[in-house]
């Protein structure tokens, strides 16, 4: 885990060092004196080679240092992450399992009667998933619920204590959602179409269980590992690319940094976005390998 | 059937209604035509947006860039990744070079995609190349596992017994046999990047104003969305319906051509 970040952010640095464009002459203007421009230029190790940079780049990040911020002056890039994950957390946790309870529940209903209408409803919801555009998609949704419906705020967001700050999560949590529900849909069907062929169904069933014990009771089970692996796998996605929903609903989160940083060309903060975004994908998987043991006792045991 | 139906005909009716703005507009696109924020009518068909321009002449002429910056990064990862994997595939000494097509796939696209815009810099030259990055490793992938496959057959290997050189064999005999695989991939391809590239306009990051695209409109009229939603929903409805055709297209064309490429859910 720890060698992905440390590969990914390399690989971030090298191509971010090759970017054409001042970052000194950016800082102090183009009317700067010669001497304040050669400081910038020591204050941001621009005199230095490159390999040296990344050598000081990496022994200050694991010491839990990423450096200062050249967008926003006076702000550490740790802090700036922060600050993001304050928002993009929630709205990815929130996303993630909003889109797993609704797959689940379509992918259940249309393995328990395939072919008729929760199975059109799901190959017309995954083409949808795959066509619409994210923004568009939050678009329609604020026409629908702000504009029209005037229930759930348009975008922005107070701070945690602010008055019903989770009603400015919800909306977006929504555009990201509704495209990967039917991620998860297909996952619980496939499993289930599998798994109701074996015997111990047919065994629970003759037992006298109805149909609903069975699908949920015992079926469902088997389908619980690559579930979690997917929801692993979406949460990790959604904290490091929740970027362009961000931007819909101004929420100022770790996407609406990217963007600002990639205005900017704010190196340190880019790599430190690319990091938080290699963490994210690798931790998650982390996780979700350990908690296999827990839903399989065979996985435990190899 | 009615999926490749489905698909020709809104794929087709966007790129159909692109090629016609480009001989012939309702209104310039600059124009201001109308009254402002005007709803649907027989004048504007889609309405007029803040300062009165028509929509419609708009979405026509905004596609341009969506659709050319599409078959641009198309061509270019397209032609260069099939390159690279066919070379890689095919010459042992060249394959660990595949490599690096696994290392552009590694990263999150949308990350991946703001750092190469970022890179490459705005424009229509910049989005494209970024694009084309994005669309190579899947190309490179195809070609380099089918050359792979294909290189220790008998018919290639009798075409060598023959005395046909190396770049006889790839042109004549493994490439045609990769043809339609690779061509359902750049129908999936085209859409990703119409999709990407709005998106990236969308941001900010794509070609730069005062060329409309679908992504840029999209972005303005999120501005007055209160006021009236016609702006909002007819370049989203262009974009969606090109996208959602070439998919049904693709889909369609892989299960007639390619049953081996079924796209995982």
């Amino acid at each position: 885990m720890v060698a992905t970040v440390l590969v990914v952010a390399m690989a971030v640095f090298l191509v971010l060092t090759v970017i054409p464009g001042d970052a000194a002459r950016l800082m102090v203007g183009p009317e700067a004196k010669p001497e304040r421009y050669a400081a910038a230029r020591k204050a941001l190790e621009l005199d230095q080679p490159w390999p040296v940079r990344l050598g000081n780049w990496i022994w200050r990040a694991l010491h839990g240092d990423l450096g200062a911020s050249w967008r926003y002056p006076g702000w550490s890039v740790v802090s700036l992450l922060g600050q993001g994950l304050q928002i993009t957390f929630p709205l990815a946790f929130l996303a993630s399992l909003l889109s797993f309870v609704l797959g689940v529940l379509l992918g259940v209903a249309s393995a328990a009667q395939l072919g008729r209408p929760p199975d059109l409803l799901l190959s017309g919801l995954s083409q949808l998933g795959l066509a619409l555009p994210e923004f568009w998609l939050g678009i329609l949704l604020i026409l629908v619920f702000s504009v029209r419906g005037q229930l759930l705020p348009a975008g922005g967001f107070p701070g945690w204590t602010g008055e019903r700050a989770w009603a400015y999560l919800l909306l977006p949590a929504l555009t990201l959602a509704l495209p990967r529900v039917a991620y998860f849909a297909r996952l619980t069907r496939a499993v289930l179409a599998d798994v109701l062929l074996l015997d111990f169904v047919r065994t629970a069933r003759a037992k006298g269980l109805g149909e609903r014990g069975v699908l949920l009771r015992h079926a469902l089970r088997n389908a619980l590992i690559p579930l979690v692996a997917g929801l692993g796998l979406t949460f990790g996605r959604l904290l490091a690319g929740a970027l362009v929903v961000e931007q819909v609903f101004s929420l100022p989160g770790l996407g609406r940094y990217a963007v600002e940083a990639a205005f900017g060309r704010d190196i340190p903060l880019l790599l430190g976005l690319a990091v938080v975004a290699a963490a994210a994908v690798a931790g998650v998987s982390t996780v979700a390998e350990i908690l296999y043991g827990f839903l399989d006792p065979r996985v435990r045991a190899a | 059937m009615s999926r490749l139906l489905l698909g020709l005909g809104l794929a087709g009716a966007g790129l159909l209604l692109v090629l016609l703005g480009l001989f012939w507009l309702p209104y310039e696109a600059e124009a201001l035509s109308g009254p402002v924020l005007a709803p649907p009518s027989l004048a504007h068909p889609f309405g007029t947006d803040w300062f009165g321009r028509d929509v419609l002449s708009r979405v026509m002429a905004g596609g341009r860039l969506s659709w050319a910056v599409a078959f641009l990064s198309l061509a270019g990862g397209g032609l260069l990744g099939a390159l690279l994997g066919l070379a890689c595939g095919y010459f042992p000494r060249a394959s660990p070079f595949i490599r690096l097509a696994d290392a552009l796939l590694a990263f999150p696209p949308v990350l991946l995609a703001l750092l190469l815009a970022v890179l490459l810099g705005p424009g229509v030259g910049g989005v494209a190349a970024a694009l084309a990055l994005f669309n190579l490793p899947y190309f490179a992938r195809l070609s380099h596992a089918g050359a792979l496959e294909l290189r220790v057959r008998e018919f290639v290997v009798a075409a060598r017994a023959v005395g046909a050189g190396s770049l006889r064999i790839l042109a004549r005999h493994i490439l045609p046999n990769l043809a339609s695989s690779l061509l359902v991939q750049a129908t999936f391809s085209l859409s990703t990047s119409l999709l990407a590239e709005a998106s990236l306009s969308y941001l900010g990051l794509g070609v730069q104003p005062p060329h409309p695209t679908w992504g840029r409109m999209l972005w303005e009229a999120q501005a007055w969305l209160f006021r009236s939603p016609w702006p909002a929903v007819f370049p989203g409805l262009a974009l969606t319906g090109s996208v959602l055709g070439l998919n049904l297209l693709g889909d369609f064309l892989r299960d007639r051509w390619d049953p081996r490429l079924r796209r995982l859910p």
